[in-house]
């Protein structure tokens, strides 16, 4: 049974809903308004119904079921499931069969399985334990009408937003970053994802909404591809991708989760079952990065028939790279590293935040995880050291920071920004006096993983103006500038070089080559002629600018 | 990798901001200033130079590193005292700190040293200037679009960053004069190259001494052009940041 019939005259902004009891809802309460399913136990013994969504990593899923929907062989049969998979989509008729115990597994992404907590968590039985780390999405974006070239001019806007979808969280993280919330924009809420005139797409497309969040397929379609859109074949004059998970790759998570009672009744045959998902990742992984395969073209069909209505193989394989899975590594640095920037307890406050500020869950939920023990939870694999999420060439990327900076580009390719300031003699940065940035940074580097940072030194230009006021010829004033602008140079890399043993004495790793350095000396001063010591101190600063990709530059590649 | 040589190899040379179009005469042209004498500093035009940064610019640029060309005077009047000027040369190299880059070119022979990292410079001078003879005149206005050339490859891939100069030494009037004054306003206007002379028994009444603009010595005897090259080469503008605010009255 569906749960949801849309009303044939859907409004704009608040699409009302008709749940199957009769009552009207507006999307976007809470799930325990428009859930009333009571709980029921489960039956015992391991042969289960799954849900999986239409999302590359899922091939993970169906690969470890024996590359099939249903079927006896497979990494899920070996450890003694009997498995029968379904494609829901639908996450709330997905909270239903949970709490109904049809099947005893949730399938979505952090915000989406937080925003059924006020459903799951009220009964003990259905309370959600995480097992199982799919993926970082590389897959979803944010498109935006023409005018709107930065986060912050979100300010005020109507934002296109599936409910109880992916995205949720996604915007509000972004929104956070540029010094917004979801209390600054309007949120128009969808009822599905994709394909319908109820996604975020198609209100968009329509003029309902100044931005939408989508996955992209969508935001190349509605931007010619990538670009601006031109007003031709499916896309909106002058839109544009705001942002992408390219960038933001450490944003959207999708995990498993299972109902403790069942859990706690199978505790050992689930986590061999998330060994066989291990596994099944691991085989698929190296599979899916060897193109011309026969077997990556297997598994793109598969992908595409299942998920993608019978689509080309090509778009499976493309499906499967819009998500960059976790694997052994991933899952145990996300719920076993207390350091990790991008840990599940942060995450988990993420998805809090953002949820409560759409006003979709009352209080915050911290949901359990299976807390393993990864390391027994590695057999049979062949290689668990840790992988990147993006990798730079950092030499393109400097070239490419230049021209943006040449052509007057840069800021409208800066998404976010992010100064701290320091002493006028420094030229060391000691953690003590700068830990809070440093974490920061880190933190932001982390969440936008995919997306390159420059550091850009600026100096003071007081130093200058009073040698030009008092008629100091060229060739001094020429070497002030040259000297303030590798003096910029010298505190960007000190920076950077203070970043790095920061984080090393933190236990977090940086991919370096993620920093750009750069120097502007006293060519952009936040004030000239500084007039007070404090304007004065403002203008000795390091700005970071998470840019957008440019992936001809950046040679930006998912692992 | 631009190679010079006295003959026309100029011509097919382009470099981001020039169009350099033939051997004579041998100024740096741009479309817009080509006649412009003027010395006076275009900031904007130095804050962009060197334009276009080359595909294998350094991610990560040494701010301290320090680029001279020197510009060798092989020219007949020279005569016996090449052989002190070579010597000085390779002093003046074995004294420089790092990080520093050099590349070194005759008046006559054309490029001597490509530009080259000072540890290997160290290891190449004298046998690169072993060749080198007092043959020819004076093209001071072609070797410093030479050298201008050679500084903005090297800063192109530098991202501009670190300190720009050419060192000149010389005993006689420019061959090109009109091209020198050329040359030498459309480097002083455009680039934050920094132009040092030492003019050898000619006194100071040479074109490229321009107070305030340049830096130039007088010396009478080759046997003081080691020390001056040191003292020039050992010159550095400085930038102190300023420790307390003082406002611009």
């Amino acid at each position: 049974m569906n749960l949801f019939t849309i009303a044939k005259n859907a409004l704009l902004s608040t699409l009302v809903v008709v749940a199957a009891s009769g009552q009207a809802f507006a999307l976007g309460e809470p799930m325990n308004e428009i859930i009333s399913a009571d709980a029921r136990d489960c039956r015992p013994g391991l042969n289960v119904s799954m849900p999986i969504i239409a999302w590359g990593a899922d091939a993970v899923t169906i690969e470890a079921n024996g590359g099939d929907m249903e079927s006896t062989a497979g990494g899920f049969a070996d450890a003694g499931w009997d498995v029968k998979l379904s494609l829901e989509d639908d996450f709330a008729k997905q909270v239903e069969d949970y709490v109904s115990c049809q099947s005893p597994f949730l399938r979505g992404t952090l915000g989406m399985l937080t925003a059924a907590a006020p459903v799951t968590e009220a009964d003990a039985r259905t309370e959600q334990v995480i097992i199982y780390k799919h993926s970082w999405s590389a897959g979803d974006g944010i498109v935006a009408a023409p005018g709107i070239k930065k986060i912050s001019d979100l300010q005020g806007k109507r934002i296109a937003i599936q409910a109880y979808g992916p995205h949720v969280d996604f915007v509000s993280r972004v929104l956070t970053d540029a010094g917004l919330s979801l209390d600054d924009v309007e949120i128009v809420w969808s009822k599905d994802l994709s394909g319908t005139d109820n996604s975020p797409a198609e209100i968009f497309a329509r003029g309902d909404a100044d931005a939408a969040a989508m996955i992209l397929p969508d935001a190349r379609l509605l931007t010619s591809d990538g670009n601006v859109g031109t007003g031709a074949e499916g896309s909106v004059k002058g839109a544009t991708i705001l942002f992408s998970t390219l960038e933001a790759s450490a944003v959207i998570g999708d995990y498993i989760a299972v109902r403790r009672d069942f859990f706690e009744a199978n505790r050992d045959a689930v986590g061999e079952m998330v060994n066989a998902l291990l596994n099944s990742e691991e085989d698929t992984r190296q599979i899916m990065a060897r193109d011309g395969d026969a077997e990556q073209t297997r598994i793109g069909s598969m992908i595409a028939d299942i998920m993608l209505g019978g689509l080309p193989a090509e778009e499976g394989v493309f499906l499967w790279h819009d998500a960059i899975t976790d694997g052994w590594s991933g899952n145990a640095k996300h719920f076993g590293d207390p350091a990790d920037p991008r840990r599940f307890s942060v995450l988990m406050d993420e998805a809090n935040a953002a949820l409560m500020g759409a006003d979709m869950i009352a209080r915050p939920y911290m949901l359990k995880t299976a807390e393993w023990d990864w390391s027994a939870l590695a057999h049979g694999l062949n290689d668990i050291s840790a992988r990147e999420i993006a990798s730079f060439n950092p030499e393109k990327a400097a070239a490419a920071v230049q021209r943006l900076r040449r052509t007057g580009q840069l800021d409208a390719n800066t998404k976010i920004d992010f100064q701290i300031y320091f002493e006028p003699d420094s030229t060391t940065f000691p953690a003590e006096l700068y830990a809070k940035d440093f974490e920061e940074i880190i933190r932001l580097a982390a969440t936008y993983s995919g997306a390159i940072v420059t550091v850009e030194g600026h100096a003071d230009p007081l130093h200058y103006l009073k040698q030009e006021k008092a008629g100091a010829p060229d060739q001094e004033l020429k070497g002030i500038r040259t000297s303030a602008t590798n003096l910029s140079l010298n505190r960007a890399i000190s920076v950077v070089d203070a970043l790095e043993g920061f984080a090393n004495g933190e236990g977090v790793s940086i991919n370096r080559n993620q920093f750009t350095v750069d120097g502007v000396g006293i060519s952009e001063p936040a004030f000239n002629p500084p007039t007070t010591a404090e304007e004065w101190r403002q203008n000795m600063r390091v700005k970071f600018r998470v840019l957008t990709t440019q992936a001809e530059a950046t040679e930006f590649s998912p692992l | 990798m631009i190679i010079f040589n006295r003959v026309c190899a100029l011509a097919s040379i382009a470099v981001v901001g020039l169009a350099l179009t033939a051997c004579k005469p041998e100024t740096i042209e741009t479309s817009s200033s080509i006649s412009d004498q003027s010395y006076e500093a275009d900031w904007d035009a130095i804050a962009s130079w060197p334009g276009e940064i080359a595909d294998d610019a350094e991610a990560e640029p040494n701010p301290k590193m320090v680029t001279t060309v020197l510009v060798l005077d092989d020219s007949g009047s020279m005569g016996s005292d090449i052989h002190a000027a070579k010597t000085a040369v390779i002093d003046t190299i074995n004294g420089l700190p790092s990080p520093a880059k050099v590349a070194v070119i005759g008046l006559n022979s054309g490029e001597i040293l490509p530009t080259t990292d000072i540890l290997d410079a160290k290891a190449r001078i004298s046998a690169a200037l072993e060749t080198v003879t007092a043959n020819g005149g004076t093209p001071l206005g072609g070797s410093m679009k030479q050298a201008y050339a050679l500084l903005t490859e090297e800063a192109s891939r530098q991202r501009g960053f670190g300190v720009y100069r050419i060192i000149v030494t010389t005993d006689g009037k420019a061959g090109d004069e009109g091209t020198l004054r050329k040359n030498t306003a459309y480097i002083l206007r455009n680039t934050p190259i920094q132009i040092s002379t030492i003019g050898l028994g000619i006194g100071t009444g040479h074109p490229l001494n321009l107070p305030g603009r340049t830096t130039y010595a007088a010396i009478d005897n080759v046997s003081d052009l080691a020390a001056a090259l040191k003292a020039v080469s050992a010159e550095q503008a400085s930038f102190e940041p300023m420790s307390n605010f003082q406002a611009v009255n």
